[in-house]
């Protein structure tokens, strides 16, 4: 076949090669631009979501208006997790708390109130830690003792498709609910484990068969976010009066 | 009035999966329920014309010896885009498929069109080509994961039709349907039902086929 030497020269060649990549990369480019941030907000109506569906209000399938809606009737608050001091100024609500992970652990995390008439009914806390392979993201939700387990909720793993990812089952994840965490003396005693040890069945939730170390990896980030440097100090203030930690006027007292 | 030839023929006649047997690999793996195939099928379609018809403009531009490689830049920018997009308006279903979407750029679908077609032919033309290529893909991986949903978990679209047995129905899901051998079973049938129909209008037609297939 004749070849048109034009076309195949060395400088035209160079040319289009240029010109194709320069313009595809401009497509790439500005689409990656200008959808980023609308994937932003919906990445954050996402994580809403779960902390409503920690709450116990809403299921996943409600529309986004009213996952925003519901997200903000809870009480939020950002706490110093070395202090256990509200910080009055920043906005909980929109608080970016898991930012800087997996890399640097926050110092700061939003925790989320839900009030019936005047009295706590939940409170919803940001949990996060390592899985097998990745970092895992959820809410815990606790009952107004700030013992036993309300709900919990995964948001975001990276954990084995078909294996790892049995952490999402309904079924486990709703038998952490009346679990309780801490005995008398406030010692964290929440577990996740293959056997049952007797007289200790309310700290205790089982593995998942096929998904051990992950479903044991739950167990640890619920204990260590409950413990000493996470959400202890926390517990500890809301326990004596929470209501001084979020701007709520409360007209029953 | 060869546009409506060019749109028509890929659906059955000439489809690219059943007849040329391509982009099986996507097929087996995004067939498994009807709403990722459904995303899976507009990608296709959309990246398919994209190139198709672009390539077709450039085709006297194009130097022979960088045909290939431009070819894969301008499918690839497509793909992402299309990733992108799926990304921000099908978040819960871009989990599942993200992944493949990328693989788009490996379908040899739509490499194929490229080289075969929008390489030698006007934009309009290449435009039908895509089209009917793309819905041909589409009739496919639909029928396929219509199948598999139904029979595999009792539901199409995720809305549950036949009442299954461990919330008290009585149908007990086809656990096979769930993998993607079954695609294999189904697209065969399909292959075996269409070629019995159509083996007189494949004879009659200027089928460039050789004839035992």
């Amino acid at each position: 076949m004749a070849l048109s030497t034009e076309r195949e020269s060395v400088a035209r060649t160079l040319f289009v090669a240029a010109a194709v990549a320069l313009v595809c990369s401009v497509m790439v480019t500005a689409a990656v631009f200008y959808l980023r941030p609308i994937q932003a907000v919906y990445a954050n109506v996402e994580r809403n979501r779960a902390v409503i569906m920690a709450a116990g209000g809403t299921s996943i399938l409600a529309s986004d208006s009213e996952v925003v809606e519901a997200f903000f009737q809870l009480e939020a608050s950002v706490f110093d997790l070395a202090t256990g001091v509200a910080l009055v100024s920043t906005n909980a609500h929109t608080y970016n708390y898991w930012q800087g992970l997996p890399d640097t652990e926050p110092a700061y995390l939003s925790v989320f109130l839900k009030i019936d008439k005047g009295k706590l009914s939940r409170v919803i806390l940001p949990i996060h830690g390592k899985g097998m392979w990745s970092t895992i993201y959820g809410f815990l939700a606790l009952q107004s003792d700030l013992n036993t387990i309300a709900s919990l909720v995964i948001f975001k793993h990276g954990e084995t498709p078909g294996i790892g990812d049995k952490i999402l089952n309904p079924e486990w994840l709703s038998s952490w609910e009346g679990r309780q965490v801490a005995d008398e003396d406030g010692v964290i005693r929440i577990t996740v484990s293959k056997d049952s040890t007797p007289m200790l069945e309310q700290y205790q939730i089982d593995t998942i068969t096929g998904a051990t170390v992950t479903s044991e990896a739950i167990g640890r980030i619920v204990r260590r976010m409950l413990g000493p440097g996470a959400y202890t100090e926390i517990i500890g203030a809301l326990h004596k009066d929470w209501s001084r930690y979020f701007e709520i006027d409360i007209k029953t007292g | 009035m060869n546009f409506f030839k060019y749109l028509s023929d890929p659906l059955i006649n000439e489809n690219p999966v059943m007849v040329q047997i391509l982009g099986l690999c996507s097929a087996l793996a995004v067939s498994r329920s009807m709403e990722p195939a459904l995303i899976m099928a507009m990608s296709v379609i959309a990246v398919l014309v994209f190139s198709n018809v672009v390539i077709s403009l450039l085709r006297s531009v194009i130097p022979r010896s960088i045909r290939l490689i431009l070819e894969v830049i301008i499918i690839a920018s497509a793909v992402i885009v299309v990733d992108e997009l799926i990304k921000t308006f099908a978040v819960e279903v871009s989990e599942y498929l993200s992944v493949f979407v990328g693989l788009i750029i490996t379908n040899c679908i739509i490499l194929g069109r490229a080289e075969a077609f929008a390489l030698g032919h006007g934009p309009l033309d290449s435009f039908a080509d895509a089209l009917g290529n793309g819905l041909g893909y589409a009739f496919v991986i639909l029928i396929v994961s219509a199948a598999r949903e139904l029979l595999g978990a009792g539901s199409l679209f995720n809305v549950n039709l036949l009442p299954l047995l461990e919330d008290g129905g009585w149908y007990r899901p086809n656990q096979l349907m769930l993998y993607a051998p079954s695609a294999f079973f189904l697209i065969g049938f399909l292959i075996w039902g269409v070629r019995s129909m159509h083996i007189f209008q494949v004879n009659k037609s200027t089928h460039r086929l050789p004839r035992h297939l």
